[in-house]
C-alpha cells in the first residue's frame, strides 16, 4: 500500500485534479481510493490487468461518480482550476505505460481530445458527437483508432493501420 | 450485432463512453464472450496511460498521513466472488489479508522513523511486497478453485438434517453429500470429553453404520467439515447421526449419540 501509494499518488492526485477540476477534491478521491485499495489487496486479480491499470481506472471512476454527483454550477465555478499544475517527475509507471504515454502524445488532435472527453469528462460518444459538433459515427472511428493505438503501444507493436 | 461489431464497441466501453443501448448489448455478450472481456480489459491497461500522459502532481504530506490514519481505522477485507465458501477455504484468504496485514503494519511503524531508516527499509518492503503479491494470488487462485469444486458438489449434493440429541438438545445439523464426499455443518454442540471428538456415521436400512471423520466444534459450539465416507449405497435412503468418539475415529460408534437423523415432519 505504500509502495502504491509511492508509485502511483502523483499520477492519481493529477488525474483526479484533471476529472475534478478541484485539488481539494481531488485529495479527497486519491484518499478514499487508496483506502479502499487498502480494504481490497486480497481481491487484486493480477489477471485482470496491471497494478497501475487497476489504480488509475479506480482514481478515474471515483473523479467521475464524484463530478456527476456533485453541482454543476460549482463545477463551473472551480473549472479554472482544472489545469493539473506542473511539478517535477514523480511517480514510476511500468515501461509498457509509459510507452502508451508516448503514444498519447502522437495520437492526431482530434482523436486524442474525443478519448480525453470520455475519459477524463466521463462523456459518452454521442455527447462527444454533441460537445464538438460532429457526426457520431466520426466520434466513434476516433475512439476506436486512438484507443487501437494506445492497445498497440501497450503490446509493444510499432504501428496499427488505419 | 456480429462479434466483430461487439469488438468494435469494446474501445469506447474502457472508456466508458457507450451509450445505453450499446453498453447493454455489449455487457450482456460479455457475460458470454471472453475474447471480448479479454479485449475490454486490454483497453482498461491502455487507458492508464492517458493518465500517465498528465503531469503528476505531488500530493502534500498530509495527504498520505490521512490515508494512513484512514486505513489503519480501516480492516482490510475479502470479497471474493458471491459462491458458497467451504470453510477449509477460509484460512488461504485470511492468510491472504493476514500477510498484507503485516506488511502494512510495518509500514505504519516506518511512519515514525527517519527517513535513511525509511529509505533502508523501501528497499526491504519492496523485495517482500512481490512475494506477498505471490502468495496472495496462489491463495486466490486456491480459493477459487475449492469455490468451484465446491459448487460443483452442492449442484449434485442430497441433503440430510441432524437434530441434537441427550445433552445436546440444542444443536441441528445439515449433512451434503454425494458419491462418498460428504460435508458436515452443525451449530450448538456442546465441547466433547476431554480426547474425544464427533464422528459422522452414514445410516442405511440394513447395513452397519458407515464411518466418517471425527470432528471438534470450536468455542461457539460450531463444526464444519468435509470428508468421505465410503460405501454409501447409491439409491438408498441415507440418513446421518453423529457420535461422540475417541478423536482417531472408530469402526463402529461406540459412544454417545450426540446428533440424531431429524425426522421428516
Amino acid at each position: 500500500m505504500s509502495q502504491l501509494y509511492e508509485r502511483y499518488s502523483a499520477a492519481a492526485l493529477a488525474t483526479a485534479t484533471r476529472v475534478l477540476g478541484d485539488r481539494v477534491e481531488a485529495e479527497d478521491v486519491v484518499q478514499e481510493v487508496f483506502v479502499r485499495i487498502w480494504e481490497r489487496a486480497a481481491d487484486y486479480d493480477t489477471g485482470r490487468g496491471s497494478v497501475a491499470a487497476w489504480v488509475m481506472s479506480s482514481i478515474r471512476n471515483a473523479s467521475i461518480d464524484r463530478i456527476r454527483r456533485r453541482d454543476a454550477q460549482r463545477r463551473a465555478v472551480d473549472a479554472s482550476a482544472a489545469e493539473p499544475r506542473a511539478q517535477p517527475e514523480k511517480g514510476e509507471f511500468p515501461e509498457d505505460l509509459k510507452r502508451v504515454n508516448a503514444a498519447v502524445a502522437q495520437l492526431p488532435p482530434d482523436q486524442r481530445q474525443a478519448i480525453e472527453l470520455a475519459y477524463f469528462e466521463g462523456l459518452s460518444q454521442s455527447e462527444i458527437a454533441a460537445r464538438l459538433k460532429q457526426p457520431l459515427g466520426t466520434v466513434k472511428t476516433r475512439v476506436r483508432l486512438a484507443m487501437q493505438k494506445l492497445r498497440a503501444a501497450l503490446a509493444g507493436l510499432a504501428e496499427v493501420p488505419e | 450485432m456480429t462479434h466483430a461489431e461487439f469488438q468494435d464497441l469494446c474501445a469506447a466501453h474502457a472508456l466508458g463512453a457507450l451509450d445505453g443501448e450499446e453498453r447493454g448489448a455489449l455487457e450482456a455478450h460479455l457475460a458470454e464472450c471472453a475474447a471480448c472481456r479479454r479485449l475490454v480489459a486490454e483497453n482498461v491497461e491502455a487507458t492508464a496511460g492517458l493518465a500517465a500522459a498528465l503531469k503528476p502532481i505531488e500530493p502534500p504530506t498530509a495527504l498520505r498521513d490521512r490515508i494512513l490514519v484512514a486505513a489503519r481505522a480501516s480492516t482490510p477485507r475479502f470479497t471474493g466472488p458471491r459462491a458458497v465458501i467451504p470453510s477449509w477455504a477460509v484460512p488461504a484468504a485470511a492468510a491472504a489479508a493476514l500477510l498484507v496485514g503485516v506488511w502494512f503494519g510495518a509500514k505504519l511503524q516506518e511512519v515514525s522513523k527517519g527517513p535513511s531508516a525509511l529509505q533502508a527499509e523501501l528497499e526491504k518492503v519492496r523485495g517482500d511486497n512481490a512475494k506477498l503479491r505471490e502468495e496472495i494470488e496462489t491463495n486466490r487462485r486456491t480459493l477459487a478453485e475449492l469455490q468451484t469444486k465446491e459448487v460443483k458438489f452442492m449442484a449434485d449434493a442430497a441433503m440430510g438434517e441432524m437434530s441434537g440429541g441427550i445433552g445436546a438438545e440444542a444443536a441441528l445439523g445439515k449433512v451434503f453429500w454425494h458419491k462418498n464426499e460428504v460435508h458436515v455443518m452443525a451449530a450448538g454442540l456442546p465441547m466433547p470429553p476431554e480426547g474425544k471428538g464427533y464422528q459422522v456415521w452414514a445410516l442405511v436400512d440394513g447395513m452397519k453404520p458407515m464411518p466418517g471423520n471425527v470432528f471438534t466444534p470450536n468455542a461457539a459450539g460450531a463444526m464444519a467439515g468435509a470428508g468421505e465416507i465410503v460405501g454409501i449405497p447409491q439409491g438408498k435412503v441415507v440418513k446421518f447421526a453423529v457420535t461422540v468418539e475417541p478423536i482417531a475415529g472408530v469402526k463402529e460408534p461406540t459412544g454417545a449419540m450426540i446428533m440424531t437423523p431429524m425426522e421428516k415432519k
